[in-house]
This record gives C-alpha cells, sequence and structure tokens, in this order.
C-alpha cells in the first residue's frame, strides 16, 4: 500500500495483493490514518488487486460510506480495467454504486474543472 | 457407491485462519488448472469457493475441508466445517452495518455471514429464506450471481448452492456445496 497527495485536498492510496479476509484489517486501518484529516477526494487505485472477496468489496463499501459522511468523495481508479476487480463488481450489481474513473489522468482533469 | 473413472477429485484441509481462503484459492486454481479448466471457467469457482472458505472459518471457526470434483462441465465444490454447532442463517438487512439503508436504496452488502453464532434462533430460514437469501451477505454474494445468470449477462453459470447444512455422514459439522458449469467447452 501506498499514499500520495495530489493536491492538497485530494490523496491517492494504492492496493495491492488480495483483498480479503486476511488482509482487510490493516488496510482498513491504512485507510483509516491516511484519510484522517478528511480529504474532499479519496482516490482508491486498484489496478494491482489481484483478488476481491466480499470482505474486500465491505471494505470499499465502508471507504465509500466514510468518505461521504466527511462530506468527501471516494473514487475508484483501474477497477474498470483490472478484471479482478471488475468481475466481482459486476457479479454484485456495484459498478453503478461506486465512481469508477477510467483512468488517474481523466479524473484528476474531472476533479481540477 | 459407483464412481465414475471420468471423475476427478481431490481436497484439502485448512485450519480456521484468515489466511485459509488465500491458500485454497492458489491450491483450487493449482488444481483446476492441472485438470484443464480454463481460467474463464476457474474463475467463479474459485470466487464461490473462496466465500464459502471464508465463512467456515469465521462462523464454525474449526478446521475445515474444501473437497473439489470436475466431471464432464461440472465443477462441483464443497466446504465441511467440525462444528457441533447447527448453522443458521442470519437474518439481517443488507445495510445492517450503517443502521439504515442508504439513500439511494438498499444495495448489495458484502459482509459475510452464511454461518451464524449459537444464540437465539428467534428467525427460522423457513421464515426468513426470502430475506436472507436476498440480504444474507454470503448469499448477497452469490445470489446476484444466479441473477447475472439468469439475465443472460455472464457466460458462467452457478447451478445451484446448498443453504449450510448437517453433513450426511457425521454427527458435528456443516457442509455447504456448489455447482458450477463450464461453459466454454
Amino acid at each position: 500500500m501506498s499514499s500520495r497527495w495530489l493536491r492538497p485536498h485530494i490523496v491517492l492510496i494504492a492496493i495491492c495483493g488480495d483483498l480479503d479476509m486476511a488482509t482487510t484489517p490493516q488496510v482498513t486501518a491504512y485507510l483509516a490514518e491516511h484519510t484522517a484529516t478528511r480529504p474532499q477526494h479519496v482516490i482508491l487505485d486498484l489496478t494491482e488487486v489481484e483478488f476481491l472477496a466480499a470482505h474486500g468489496v465491505q471494505l470499499l463499501l465502508t471507504a465509500q460510506d466514510n468518505a461521504q459522511a466527511g462530506g468527501g468523495r471516494l473514487h475508484l481508479v483501474g477497477a474498470s480495467t483490472n478484471r479482478r476487480v471488475h468481475y466481482p463488481l459486476t457479479v454484485l450489481g456495484l459498478t453503478d454504486h461506486f465512481d469508477l474513473a477510467p483512468d488517474l489522468a481523466t479524473l484528476l482533469g474531472n476533479l481540477d474543472t | 457407491m459407483k464412481v465414475s473413472p471420468l471423475r476427478r477429485t481431490t481436497r484439502w484441509s485448512y485450519a480456521p485462519l484468515p489466511t485459509a481462503a488465500g491458500s485454497a484459492r492458489a491450491q483450487l486454481s493449482a488444481q483446476l488448472l492441472a485438470w484443464g479448466v480454463g481460467e474463464d471457467d476457474a474463475e467463479p469457482a474459485v470466487l464461490i469457493a473462496s466465500e464459502l472458505v471464508s465463512n467456515a472459518v469465521e462462523h464454525a471457526g474449526t478446521a475445515l475441508e474444501l473437497g473439489v470434483s470436475f466431471e464432464g462441465s461440472v465443477i462441483s465444490l464443497t466446504v465441511r466445517d467440525h462444528s457441533p454447532r447447527p448453522p443458521r442463517l442470519q437474518p439481517h438487512s443488507l445495510n445492517r452495518r450503517a443502521g439504515t439503508r442508504t439513500a439511494d436504496g438498499p444495495r448489495p452488502r458484502a459482509a459475510l455471514g452464511l454461518r451464524t453464532a449459537p444464540g437465539r434462533q428467534d428467525h427460522p430460514c423457513r421464515h426468513h429464506r426470502q430475506q436472507t437469501a436476498r440480504s444474507h451477505p454470503g448469499y448477497a454474494w452469490l445470489n446476484p450471481v444466479r441473477d447475472q445468470v439468469r439475465a443472460g449477462k455472464m457466460r458462467k453459470c452457478l447451478l445451484a448452492l446448498s443453504h449450510p447444512g448437517p453433513s450426511r455422514d457425521q454427527a458435528a459439522g456443516a457442509t455447504t456445496a456448489a455447482l458450477c458449469r463450464m461453459t466454454s467447452r
């Protein structure tokens, strides 16, 4: 996992590997730590996620709820192109529930305007 | 019992650790590949097995076995635990974590919990089958698979998924089974 502030109000957090029962506790803690200042936009880069289990989907839903509760928004990058993420989201009917950005550059362009 | 020579089968045992699902995914993927099952056909089977194993770890908390058999175009998965407690469906809202529904209506919440801890039995499956089938997290994961299949949106097919039930051949433990049909051959 890594995080990078792209703008004063935009944080990019990249998650890699499996998002399942074994790993979500650490990822949850990491997200809490790196979004504690309530950034307006939280971007999760899921390009390197290798498996998305139900626990991982729950993590994404919670992350979105938390962002919205703080007046912010959650954006997912890599989810639409990474089949290992897109497939379970499609199965669960959640592709419209999240903001699936085509790529980071496009997303940043939209957020900057 | 007569067993077809074309029926291939194997199983693995796991300790009830959070890492069990990852191990199960790796071993099942490798086995299916060795049996000549393509990645597209293996993917839904691995996904389902992963959730069933996680469920057993979380709610039975005992050693468990994942079994797989493959014959023709059907992949059969079973996960068996050894909990002396009978499995119970856990009725709750998809949005129970938040306590309320989201503004734009109910959404699948994908936490797990096919098998619940012992205690109250105030929601017999019979009465809440529909509710639990729709809202139960484990099934919140798997029922959309069926919906997608019905809607023709998925190439893969989940033929059947059982609720956790008593194992026939032992006093303790529950078995959950799923059948996946390969569609690429």
